[in-house]
């Protein structure tokens, strides 16, 4: 009885450890573009976004920087070595770990994986696979 | 004598072109992180098998190590003491890495992101995510 209650005492205060892992995505995020091989024919696919956001430096062709404002519910896309940013509404399904936005007219719907201390974002239909690192400045 | 020269360089082509699909871009030592990912129906996230079985119990983090070594495909423990060792079978061309794990075929389809490889099983039930040890 005694055991019970302190299971319960316990539960109570770390609520956590019961459901999955959270995801913090407030902050700067550095974004790899996942090249994708396609079986049938052996040409490169990378997802619609990774296009739109393609840097001009070589270095950094497949990839570019997500920053979320997670109170004012906005990401904003930009290019590395760009000068200017995209911002959009997104929406952040904590419970289901996903997230949606539209951006230029695409619709996205992500789950929000999670692998060590990065999030890799796979596209519903899995046509795209993003990794996130965070940039810790 | 031409023929056994014709012979002898189609035997080192296509010796060169099995060595080098089996080794390529995975090659070499890798920190594999076991992709969590949400299933609503459990309303937990989901561990793979092989996560499961390597996993660092003391840190609680679901890492491990793979090293790909010419045919063979090591899982060293996190302090490089034991070792499980598989053959594995990489198509570089593909991008298509097969191995057999306790006895089962597992096909991981091998998706670059920067310096990173993301894996992602047939079935899609398992990703994970690889970098550079």
């Amino acid at each position: 009885m005694k055991l019970s209650l302190s299971f319960l005492v316990f539960m109570f205060c770390f609520p956590d450890l019961l459901s999955a892992q959270k995801i913090y995505l407030q902050g700067s995020w550095k974004i790899s573009c996942g090249t994708e091989t396609i079986l049938a024919d052996t040409s490169v696919l990378s997802c619609t976004i990774c296009d739109l956001q393609k840097s001009d430096l070589p270095k950094y062709k497949n990839q570019f920087i997500m920053r979320f404002d997670t109170i004012a519910s906005t990401v904003t896309f930009s290019k590395y070595g760009g000068t200017s940013g995209t911002t959009i509404p997104f929406i952040h399904f904590i419970h289901e770990k996903q997230m949606q936005f539209t951006l230029e007219g695409n619709y996205y719907l992500f789950s929000i994986i999670t692998a060590g201390n990065d999030y890799i974002l796979k596209e519903q239909n899995e046509m795209c696979y993003l990794l996130m690192g965070k940039i810790v400045k | 004598m031409k023929k056994k020269a014709l012979i002898f360089i189609l035997m080192q082509l296509w010796f060169f072109n099995y060595a080098n699909a089996q080794v390529g871009e995975i090659g070499g030592r890798w920190n594999a992180n076991c992709g969590l990912e949400y299933h609503p129906e459990f309303k937990a996230d989901f561990v793979c098998g092989i996560c499961d079985d390597f996993r660092n119990a003391e840190k609680q983090l679901k890492q491990f190590r793979m090293y790909f070594v010419n045919d063979s495909l090591y899982f060293p423990d996190m302090r490089g003491n034991e070792k499980k060792y598989f053959s594995y079978k990489y198509d570089l061309k593909l991008k298509v890495l097969k191995f057999k794990y306790k006895g089962i075929s597992q096909t991981f389809k091998v998706i670059q992101a920067g310096e990173s490889l993301i894996l992602v099983s047939e079935n899609q039930g398992v990703i994970l995510l690889l970098k550079r040890e």
